[in-house]
């Protein structure tokens, strides 16, 4: 038996590759959450729906989705909001994934889910959980907008973490996060819990530009690279390991997201719309539909100024973000910035289902 | 005296991809993949099959003697149990 032990083996990517099997994908869920996050990428008319306004897919038919996802080969499986809390069947969704064998991660706040539903996603054994953390309670709140908000996801990450669940704290690294992040990694070491920086700011899905306000400028970036890199080992790729890098994101390729209401899309950065589970099977959408089609045969040459790039062994390009700048082939100013950075610190930037972590 | 059974652990996540069996360990992150045999045992364990019946299967599809596919299969959940991908189902 062969063993490797990293969350995809090149073995899995490769075969999800040659035959265009989503291993992974991501569900959000709902996109109601009673945060009011700065830098949320969605829309707060969106957020602020109410459950018979939000037109979301039932129990039922996330069920199905799940069966669909199953048969087509997806093994990883993120469940997102919104606030994924706030779906009173959350358990239930859980359960029929695990039983399906799914492996299960779940973003969430944190602040909306009782004890009830945590210690029976514990016993069902969902692989782990990555709770957004802003540092400090002062700051987390102003973040969140919400008065107590980081009392209530500290909380759930603790009693997740007594339910057997490995927890994760995710940073996004902005200008008001700057002087918190030391902390909530020494909050994560006292706890043993796993932490993420996450330096990936993007407009939010209708355009607006408001959250890339709150970036983090190069020299703040660069005093996190620069610490980080003293703090932890992480992954620091030699010059070997980085040649053949390719412009190429498995975005639409061996990755998907589906929509509150059913819509399939690339990624949840990539907007595009591929189709609807609620009026076509999934494997007719991401084997027959035309934009699937078109996204399927994209190969690197077709990324004209990446492939040529000198800094696109240090690249976490990010096609979603350059499609909300305008072109999904062309480039993504975030990314450059960052791979700029990761030239100059040699250090990767590791792109990770949603967003680029730093650990 | 009842034969033993065995089962998956709970916490494992697994698919079929393209032919191929991936088994996740999310406690150590890791991504097994059992190969021929390996995998029809895999299965068998799933169906709570015993070690007879296993060695009787695995002689019907690998034409192999008893004794030598006991020892095999023995072997295989040996590593199975050490890499506790699998459990005893309490009697
Ligand atoms: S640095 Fe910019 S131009 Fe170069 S590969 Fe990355 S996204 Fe493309």
């Amino acid at each position: 038996m062969r063993t490797a032990c990293h969350p995809v083996s090149d073995r899995l990517a490769s075969l999800c590759e040659t035959h265009l099997i989503p291993h992974t994908a991501l569900l959000e869920l709902t996109w109601r959450c009673a945060l009011n996050c700065l830098h949320c990428y969605i829309p707060a008319g969106h957020r602020r729906k109410s459950l018979r306004q939000a037109s979301e897919l039932t129990s039922a038919q996330w069920c199905d989705a799940l069966d669909q996802l199953a048969d087509l080969g997806t093994l990883y499986l993120i469940l997102s909001g919104g606030e994924i809390g706030l779906r009173q069947d959350l358990t239930d969704i859980v359960r029929h994934a695990r039983e399906r064998d799914f492996d299960v991660t779940l973003y969430t706040s944190g602040t909306s889910m009782d004890d009830r539903t945590i210690d029976a996603l514990g016993r069902l054994e969902v692989a782990r959980v990555e709770i957004s953390v802003y540092g400090r309670p002062k700051p987390h709140d102003a973040i969140t907008g919400n008065a107590g908000s980081f009392q209530k996801s500290f909380r759930t990450a603790k009693r997740f973490a007594a339910a057997g669940v490995q927890v994760v704290l995710k940073c996004t690294l902005m200008e008001r996060t700057f002087g918190e992040y030391p902390s909530l990694i020494e909050l994560a070491k006292e706890h043993g819990f796993s932490y993420q920086l996450d330096p990936i700011l993007v407009p939010r899905d209708d355009g607006d530009p408001t959250p890339l306000d709150y970036r983090l400028d190069d020299d703040g970036m660069s005093a996190v690279f620069k610490d980080v890199s003293a703090r932890v080992s992480t992954e620091i790729r030699s010059l070997e390991e980085l040649s053949g890098a390719s412009p190429e994101c498995a975005a639409g390729k061996t990755f998907l997201s589906i929509g509150p209401d059913g819509t399939v899309y690339p990624c949840i950065e990539w907007r595009t719309e591929l189709g609807n589970i609620s009026e076509r099977p999934l494997r007719d959408i991401w084997f027959h539909s035309e934009e699937a089609g078109r996204i399927h045969s994209l190969r690197a040459r077709d990324y004209v100024v990446c492939r040529s790039c000198e800094l696109l062994a240090w690249c976490p390009r990010c096609t979603g973000m350059a499609f909300r700048e305008g072109d999904v082939l062309g480039k993504a100013a975030e990314s450059c910035r960052l791979a700029a950075l990761n030239r100059r610190f040699h250090r990767l930037v590791t792109p990770h289902a949603k967003h680029a972590v730093l650990c | 005296m009842t034969a033993v059974r065995y089962r998956h652990a709970g916490r494992l996540a697994q698919r079929k991809i393209a032919g191929t069996l991936f088994i996740v360990d999310p406690r150590h992150a890791c991504l097994h993949q059992p190969h021929g045999s390996g995998e029809t045992i895999w299965e068998m364990v799933r169906s709570g099959n015993t070690i007879p019946e296993m060695v009787e299967a695995l002689c019907d599809d690998y034409d192999v003697e008893p004794a030598r596919a006991e020892k095999d299969i023995r072997r295989f959940l040996r590593e199975l149990r050490r890499k506790k991908l699998i459990e005893e189902i309490p009697r």
